[in-house]
């Protein structure tokens, strides 16, 4: 963790601290309050600086950002495009796996919404309807629907390149 | 779970989801289940959702007695049977209380009815827009939600996966039964909680008593990180501020030993964090604005393209809904209260304003820790409608329970549709059952309490009714005009600055932990520990293959044995 984040928290901490206590009186203490809320104003802006800075180091380093999340997805749509045509309980078994690995994407991709809320609700929304579509996949599969899995497994496919699509955009 | 002779379906069939079975199964598996808990909540002051018992009786009856069925089919089974359930807990809390105050005859039957059926729409039409926020985009973890969608996936998962379910299903129920044998007339082996303070020999005024229940233990193990938030804001509200505030000599002098944490817990840290659950909450919702915008553009460009795969229900349901619930809100009020057309209609828009951003609440909470904060909810919808009707009891009671449908519905409807999300359900599909069924609820609640009422009376020995008589006491309190609404605004204020922290959620978050008794935030917590050690010792996918299914099993199990033990007083076996 940055020290500017780290600050950022301390300051944070410290103020909800006092501030908690200086508003469990009764009645409050309001100017205690008011102090202490400027305290945690001050760990705000260094924590919000300091995650912004964190996530660009990430991003420079190949660690996160975008182009992290660009090779986890390519990843999955390579291995989803080996299935596309393979026998269902193939499918079924590798679909358990690309699964659990779509959970990292969700999990990196966190740090976006700094970059903005629209852009990152975007992105989350067409993944997750990819994903929605993947888990129908699997379900149909493991209760022996293949048409309805086949017909899935490839909506799953066509999201998550439209996903990539708009990582690749935010790239650019 | 899965029977040897079910059949496995057909490439060319369609895929089995909303059928005749599913919806009659749902119905009167629900019915059943509202029926039970709303008798053994008035008596014994729980309910529970129901949504996991659901799921393993669609099993049962799908391919045990049916010979057919599939994940997304007992999926809207689950949906529609917690749907009619989950309606109870709005209803106990609150119409009860009317009969005890004998104010019930005040109110003609129909709008008993109107008005909690409007709740239950409210609720879920609010879901819409929140649905893509809160699942798709924020992907909270909805423990419950979670942990239902391992029941149903079971039968596809692999006999390990089973296994750990039904070892985590056994050891829960088993601990829970032991738990209850003092109930049953036999010795107790098991308390329902140990008193860790007692046994540190720690000062009387230290709470650290710690409930024996794996179900929130199972919660914790699946929220993870969020719930160490709880955690850290529970040690805060009982171990930081109970001392200080104490060695300030900020209690009165009457105050000593072990009262002292339950005087700071009721007179300062609850009505805080209940502050900060509302300030984190506007703040939340102000922050997730674009998103809803993008949530809601999304679903009402997939409602305008008409193509062969448009899952989400329209955006129109949304409109109709609100519209629906405001005229019936309005109805009421000015038929009941005699408020004059534009208070009526200021109750009407303040109360569906309210009700959007109470199920936003509850939606979160549950979302990020799988606790609702529906009580501290109520007494701030009763607090505003008591105001906004001129105190006038038993319409405000009549609203207030209009409004605790509605946030119980939502926060079951987001449970239900992230249950959904992760088997692949149609989200319109479950949003459309829902909506056809959750008016059942209420009715079934309403019915049941008046035959308690004809046949022993409420708020006695024989029915206590105890969440009834804690909001008899509320309106009593805010009547004399005891609220504490400096803690309210200071607490917002806090809850407000806390989520713009860019933690999402972090106002919500310790509000919840302020609020919320440590007796559970301590198994709570520990869950969540361990969950975040067996992550970074073995990794993410081991806590998808052995700790999921065990944690499911868990909160399966006692809520299992939770609806046992209302069926046995039902049936007059057990009274406590």
């Amino acid at each position: 963790m940055g020290m500017k984040k780290l600050a950022g928290n301390v300051l944070l901490t410290a103020g909800l601290i006092a501030g908690s206590i200086a508003a469990a009186r009764i009645p409050p203490m309001w100017g205690g309050l008011a102090a202490s809320l400027a305290v945690m104003g001050a760990g705000i802006v260094l924590r919000r600086q300091g995650a912004r800075e964190e996530l660009h180091r990430a991003a420079e380093s190949g660690t996160g950002g975008v182009g992290e999340l660009e090779r986890l997805l390519g990843e999955a749509i390579g291995r989803l495009e080996k299935i596309l045509d393979a026998p269902a309980e193939k499918a079924h078994a590798e679909l358990t796996k690309i699964l659990e690995e779509l959970d990292e994407f969700a999990e990196k991709a966190q740090p976006l919404r700094i970059e903005g809320l629209m852009t990152y609700g975007k992105i989350m929304s067409i993944f997750s309807r990819g994903e929605r579509a993947l888990n129908r996949a699997w379900s149909a599969f493991a209760d022996g629907y293949e048409k309805e899995g086949r017909k899935y497994l490839r909506y799953g496919y066509e999201d998550l390149k439209e996903t990539l699509a708009a990582v690749r955009a935010m790239k650019a | 779970m899965a029977d040897a002779n079910w059949k496995r379906g057909d490439s060319d069939e369609n895929y089995r989801e909303i059928t005749p079975a599913a919806v009659i199964l749902g119905v009167i598996w629900g019915a059943f289940m509202a029926a039970s808990f709303t008798y053994a909540g008035m008596i014994m002051g729980f309910t529970s959702g129901g949504s996991a018992i659901a799921a393993i009786v669609g099993w049962g009856v799908l391919r045990g007695i049916l010979k057919k069925g599939t994940i997304v089919e007992n999926n809207i089974v689950q949906t529609i049977a917690s749907a009619v359930n989950i309606s109870v807990s709005g209803v106990i809390f609150t119409i009860p209380a009317l009969y005890i105050m004998g104010l019930h005859q005040e109110i003609n039957t129909a709008y008993f009815f109107l008005a909690t059926a409007a709740g239950a729409i409210l609720g879920i039409t609010f879901i819409i827009p929140l649905r893509k926020q809160m699942i798709e985009i924020d992907r909270l973890r909805f423990p419950t939600g979670t942990a239902v969608a391992t029941v149903l996936k079971t039968p596809g998962s692999g006999i390990e996966k089973a296994r750990l379910l039904f070892l985590g299903m056994g050891i829960s129920a088993l601990v829970y039964l032991i738990q209850q044998f003092p109930v049953l007339g036999l010795p107790e082996i098991i308390p329902e909680y140990i008193d860790l303070g007692a046994i540190l020999h720690l000062p009387d005024w230290v709470s650290l008593a710690m409930a024996l229940s794996l179900m929130v233990f199972g919660m914790g193990l699946i929220t993870g990180r969020n719930g160490l938030i709880v955690l850290a804001g529970g040690v805060l509200s009982y171990y930081i501020i109970t001392p200080i505030v104490k060695s300030l000599g900020w209690l009165p002098s009457d105050v000593t030993g072990s009262a002292v944490s339950d005087f700071v817990y009721a007179n300062m840290t609850r009505p805080l964090g209940i502050g900060m659950l509302l300030g984190g909450s506007i703040a939340g919702l102000i922050l997730s604005m674009p998103v809803i915008i993008v949530a809601l553009r999304s679903i009402a460009n997939a409602s305008r393209l008409g193509t062969g795969r448009n899952e989400e229900l329209p955006i129109k349901y949304l409109y109709a809904g609100i519209t629906l619930a405001f005229l019936l809100l309005l109805v009421t009020t000015y038929k009941l209260g005699n408020l004059g057309i534009g208070r009526s209609l200021l109750t009407a828009i303040v109360g569906v304003a309210w009700i959007f951003v109470a199920s936003l609440l509850v939606a979160m909470s549950t979302g990020m820790t799988d606790w609702s904060p529906v009580s501290g909810l109520s007494l701030v919808s009763v607090m505003i409608l008591l105001y906004l009707t001129g105190k006038q009891v038993p319409l405000t009671i009549l609203l207030g329970a209009t409004v605790g449908v509605a946030i119980s519905g939502a926060a079951d409807m987001m449970q239900d549709l992230k249950t959904g999300h992760l088997v692949g359900g149609i989200p319109s599909r479950q949003q459309k059952v829902e909506l056809l069924t959750a008016w059942i609820g209420p009715i079934i609640a309403l019915t049941v309490v008046d035959l308690i009422w004809k046949a022993y009376g409420i708020g006695n020995e024989t029915v206590p009714a105890p969440q009834a008589m804690a909001l008899k006491s509320m309106v009593d309190s805010i009547l004399g005009g005891n609220v504490p609404v400096d803690k309210f605004i200071a607490g917002g204020i806090l809850g407000f600055a806390l989520s713009l922290s860019g933690i999402p959620g972090l106002g919500v978050l310790v509000g919840l932990s302020m609020y919320l008794p440590m007796l559970y935030i301590l198994p709570y917590g520990l869950g969540c520990i361990a969950h975040e050690v067996v992550k970074r010792k073995k990794g993410s996918e081991f806590i998808t293959e052995k700790v999921l299914p065990v944690a499911a099993g868990l909160m399966v199990g006692e809520a299992a044995m939770t609806l046992l033990f209302a069926v046995l007083t039902v049936a007059g076996v057990i009274h406590p």
